[in-house]
């Protein structure tokens, strides 16, 4: 495979997350690098994603507020931000896809809260379009 | 307008003018609580849209609903909507470079944009009709102060 060098800032940061099936995911709001032990370049481990990762971006007052009200929706008093493994990452390009469903990730903590106790209980949510 | 149709057109013709203003209304409350929603979504990266069950898509659907109450919320509080009308025309089109510009730079992204990338000629195009929008941009508030938004 021929090599193609991507700027992590420029084709990483802030591209859509596409899961298997074609839906959205959220966007990669922060990376997890990981720095070898004998030097050397660090390696992407993970992405970031949701306003966990976003609002230590955002910094200040206004992220601080974020992350609090994040942790306060999240069921224990786990305080990282959702987390994608880089293992997972399909292809990267306009958006970064994929190979598992988005059921499956972290970044859906929030769409599956809000399903559960928010949208789902209003009827119709559930039947398809025509 | 509903009492200069009650005498030219009768009670028929005012039932009529009722049923244009619920449609009118109606749709335009869904439009822009719409909007909202895939404006919020497509930032956040949210999946959006009316193609996949609401319980698919379940923070696009709560801004949508959020925003339709909102803007019932401020017409209750008795607010002129001509006035706030002028005022977000006047506000969106001092904001139309900031929404421009990353629509042009995206049109110079091969990732994005494949072989339809910008050639120069294009680019010179957008890049003139940027100016023409900084322009509208810097000229239109002090113009809605001066003329005190067309009063």
């Amino acid at each position: 495979m021929a090599g193609r060098t991507l700027e992590a800032a420029l084709h990483l940061l802030d591209r859509q997350l596409v899961d298997k099936d074609g839906r959205l995911a959220g966007k990669v709001d922060d990376l997890e690098l990981e720095f070898p032990a004998g030097g050397g370049p660090p390696t992407v481990t993970a992405i970031l994603a949701g306003p966990g990762a976003l609002s230590r971006r955002v910094g200040g007052r206004l992220g601080a507020w974020v992350e609090a009200v994040t942790n306060r929706l999240r069921d224990g008093d786990d305080r990282r931000p959702a987390r994608v493994p880089f293992a997972v990452v399909k292809r990267i390009n306009s958006a970064v896809e994929l190979s598992v469903a988005r059921a499956e990730l972290e970044t859906n903590r929030l769409e599956a809260w809000t399903r559960e106790h928010l949208i789902g209980h209003l009827p119709g949510a559930g039947d398809a379009p025509e | 307008m509903a009492l200069p149709t009650l005498l030219v057109l009768g009670k028929l013709g005012l039932a009529v003018l009722l049923v244009g203003f619920f449609a009118a209304t109606f749709g335009a409350a869904l439009e822009t609580g719409l909007s909202c929603g895939y404006s919020v979504a497509q930032y956040f990266g949210f999946q959006w849209g009316k193609f996949v069950r609401p319980a698919d898509a379940p923070r696009f659907h709560l801004v949508v609903l959020v925003s339709i109450l909102f803007g019932a919320g401020l017409v209750l509080t008795t607010i002129d909507p001509i006035t706030v009308t002028e005022y977000s025309i006047v506000l969106s089109a001092a904001a139309l470079p900031l929404t421009y510009f990353p629509i042009l730079v995206v049109a110079n992204d091969p990732d994005y944009m494949g072989d339809k990338v910008n050639s120069r000629f294009t680019n010179a195009l957008g890049s003139l009709y940027l100016l023409l929008l900084l322009v509208v941009a810097v000229a239109t508030i002090p113009l809605m102060v001066l003329t005190k938004a067309g009063s």
